[in-house]
């Protein structure tokens, strides 16, 4: 090389050099906030999660424990009137019906607000006993596969019961599905939730681009906060499939 | 002797294009365009080799045209399947298309077919450059797992790093060529090209590891 070009080639090195020190400021500048971002944006979810299930079980525990003894106790009174009028005995038989049915709903919305089974006996039987319950009540097949025993922390438990509370309410809603599978597995060391119905589908790249909703969201934010993977598939007339993949 | 350097050099997509093949059946189908090129990168500069070792310029610039524009075809691809063009097909064609008319218009400027194309080896690498970091915000927004751990992350650094020095090697010689450089100036400039194809290659094969495995939906039914 002439001292012309070797000049030519210095120069063009120094561009080579400065391009590559902007480039590599920019990446690592670019990954420091991720980084800050994406924990403030876990614990954010977090603390709104917590705050939900700590009211939901205030809430769960307050209507099982103060209303229910109390219209026990109005059952108990009303039942123990003495009457010999038949249009008051009705009237007592209607209302002592009516008693019953609040109490039971009540139980119904408590169980839902914070099952108890989820806290006593763990997730499989939580789930067993959801689905049982829900089974007749939407005129939908709910098949639930979960071969291993599974043991996780009541953060992850409570969280994976939502999804499936959210699953399937989304699946009875939207759907129009007459079979839903949901099936757990543990592979190594990460656990696998998957859902799967014969529905209607939908176009999930659409709903997610123009409102995702608050389901959706919900999915994905309990997810993120597990430190887990969300991923749907769904296609118009082909059913949606939800999976979860959370680490152990 | 620094030549047969360089072209050891330009093989380390090897390491890329083998874990894409051992890997092939167990990924994500949306990766399936940056195996294509891996593999069609890998016989490129095997033919390249021959070519000038032939001395068969010709055949040479031609193969290079051609990869130009594969090599565009297939990135957009892999953009086009991560949604970086709202998933909408039509978008993705009238690209490609768009960008075939450019390559055939600025072959036809620089002189035809066996000479090097080096206006659409720069404006498409601006094209890739601008999807990259694109495509590299909306992981850095959106991805709540480990950045380091998302093969579009290394990949979209791959390209915004690769190209941008493809394009002022291109640049460098598009300007400087018509000048007639000394041989050993031509391959220092190569060179440039030489180590950043290496450290690209280098962070494929790594993006190629981290490619999340297919996810089974059809278990259940």
């Amino acid at each position: 090389m002439d001292t012309t070009e070797k000049e030519l080639y210095n120069s063009l090195l120094i561009v080579v050099g400065v391009v590559g020190i902007i480039l590599l400021y920019f990446i690592i500048t670019i990954i420091r906030y991720q980084r800050r971002s994406l924990k403030l944006h876990k614990e954010k979810i977090q603390a709104e999660i917590d705050t939900l299930e700590k009211e939901r079980r205030r809430i769960a525990s307050d209507l099982h424990d103060e209303l229910g003894p109390l219209l026990s106790a109005v059952k108990l009174q009303i039942n123990s009137l003495n009457t010999t009028d038949p249009s008051d005995e009705e009237l007592i038989g209607k209302s002592s019906t009516h008693l019953d049915s609040i109490i039971r709903k009540l139980r119904e919305i408590s169980n839902n607000l914070m099952p108890n089974t989820l806290v006593r006996k763990g997730l499989q039987k939580a789930i067993t006993e959801f689905i049982e319950n829900n089974k007749h009540a939407y005129g939908l097949e709910i098949r639930f596969i979960c071969e291993q025993d599974i043991h996780l922390n009541q953060h992850k438990e409570i969280n994976l019961y939502r999804i499936i509370q959210e699953i399937l309410h989304n699946t009875v809603k939207h759907a129009q599905a007459s079979l839903l599978i949901i099936k757990i597995v543990t592979e190594g060391n990460r656990l696998l939730l998957m859902t799967a119905d014969n529905g209607k589908g939908f176009d999930y790249f659409a709903k997610v681009k123009d409102n995702p909703g608050l389901g959706l969201r919900n999915l994905q934010s309990r997810a993120e906060v597990m430190g887990g993977e969300l991923t749907c598939q769904s296609e118009s007339g082909k059913g949606t499939t939800f999976t979860i993949e959370i680490p152990l | 002797m620094i030549e047969a350097f360089h072209f050891i050099l330009s093989l380390s997509i090897i390491f890329a294009l083998v874990i894409g093949i051992v890997r092939f059946k167990n990924i994500d189908s949306s990766y399936y365009p940056l195996i294509y090129n891996a593999a069609f990168a890998f016989t490129i500069e095997i033919l390249v080799q021959i070519f000038m070792a032939g001395g068969h310029i010709n055949a040479l610039e031609i193969s290079l045209n051609l990869f130009s524009f594969i090599d565009f075809f297939l990135f957009a691809w892999l953009f086009h399947n991560w949604g970086l063009f709202s998933r909408n097909r039509k978008t993705f064609i009238y690209l490609v298309g768009g960008f075939f008319v450019a390559w055939l218009v600025t072959i036809f400027i620089t002189g035809g077919i066996t000479s090097p194309d080096y206006l659409f080896r720069i404006i498409y690498s601006f094209a890739l450059i601008f999807f990259s970091v694109s495509t590299f915000n909306k992981v850095v927004v959106n991805d709540r797992g480990s950045i380091f751990k998302n093969p579009k992350f290394w990949i979209c650094i791959g390209i915004i790093i690769f190209y941008a020095f493809f394009i002022l090697v291109c640049v460098a010689r598009y300007s400087l060529f018509k000048y007639h450089v000394s041989r050993i100036f031509r391959v220092r400039l190569q060179e440039i090209g030489t180590y950043s194809n290496l450290l690209v290659n280098l962070l494929y094969a790594v993006a190629i590891l981290w490619i999340p495995r297919k996810k089974n939906f059809t278990t259940l039914f």
